[in-house]
């Protein structure tokens, strides 16, 4: 059956803020543990969509959507922070609602479809997802104003995302 | 679908080495859980006038951006916190928020 994400069953999904670490954090049993307990209680997504933090610039991007190699986006720790590994498949039909919901909103969207995954995304599900069990993955690239109120790109992007989970 | 807001509630790089949590940081860890539980979409979206130790918590505003999407993802479904406390003791929230 082609997976749709249109269908009334991510009503029942929650939504997720997620601090999300650093790579020294992979070191530290105690959050990883409580990730793990956390994503226990949680359904089984066909897919995860990741609203990212390290995507400044305008306009909202889409990325990811295809299976990329990681960006170990930090440096100087041990070659084993280097070593893991994501395996998300893409998740394009997603990307694809994503891109009717801004056009209907009227809301520029664009494909950044060569950056991959950074450890704003992997590295959380990464340390609890079971091996071979892993969810599509897309994320979304929202832009940060430095203007001093709320932007108006911002409010946008909430809305485009609301619709998205809907 | 699961969306995952991934972003910190404070973000404050030149904080990093601090080993107690000052006030700016509990504060507006404090305030931010308060407007969550509340709902109160309004006042989390004016943080950068509303909120206490906001300058301090948030030099640069990139990391937060998401609690805004995920909030107002989640429509009127309840907020809890799975995940709670400072990282390292210090300024770094390790908040986290499960809605609905």
């Amino acid at each position: 059956m082609t997976p749709s994400y249109r269908s009334g069953s991510s009503a029942v999904m929650p939504v997720l803020f997620l601090a999300h670490g650093a790579p020294p954090l992979l070191d530290d049993a105690g959050w990883i543990a409580e990730l793990a307990a956390w994503g226990k209680q949680l359904p089984r997504p066909r897919a995860i969509l990741v609203v990212s933090a390290h995507w400044e610039q305008r306009p909202l991007a889409i990325g990811a959507t295809r299976p990329l190699p990681l960006i170990y986006d930090f440096y100087g720790f041990p070659e084993r922070f280097y070593t893991l590994r994501y395996p998300a498949p893409g998740a394009p039909e997603l990307a694809q609602r994503i891109r009717e919901l801004a056009a209907a909103a009227r809301i520029r969207c664009v494909d950044e479809p060569e950056r991959g995954l950074d450890h704003g995304t992997y590295i959380p599900p990464a340390l609890h997802v079971p091996r071979g069990r892993h969810p599509g993955a897309a994320d979304l690239r929202c832009p940060a104003s430095r203007r001093p109120s709320c932007s108006r790109s911002v409010a946008r992007s909430r809305r485009c995302a609301g619709r998205a989970c809907c | 679908m699961l969306l995952i807001g991934s972003g910190f509630l404070t973000h404050n790089l030149r904080a990093l080495g601090l080993r107690e949590t000052p006030a700016w940081a509990s504060e507006f860890d404090a305030w931010s859980a308060d407007v969550l539980v509340r709902r109160d979409l309004d006042a989390l979206a004016d943080y950068r006038h509303k909120a206490p130790g906001v300058r301090e918590s948030l030099p640069t505003h990139e990391h937060f951006v998401p609690v805004l999407v995920s909030a107002g993802a989640a429509a009127e479904s309840a907020a809890r916190f799975p995940i709670t406390g400072f990282w390292w003791g210090g300024a770094m929230t390790r908040r986290s928020v499960q809605f609905g």
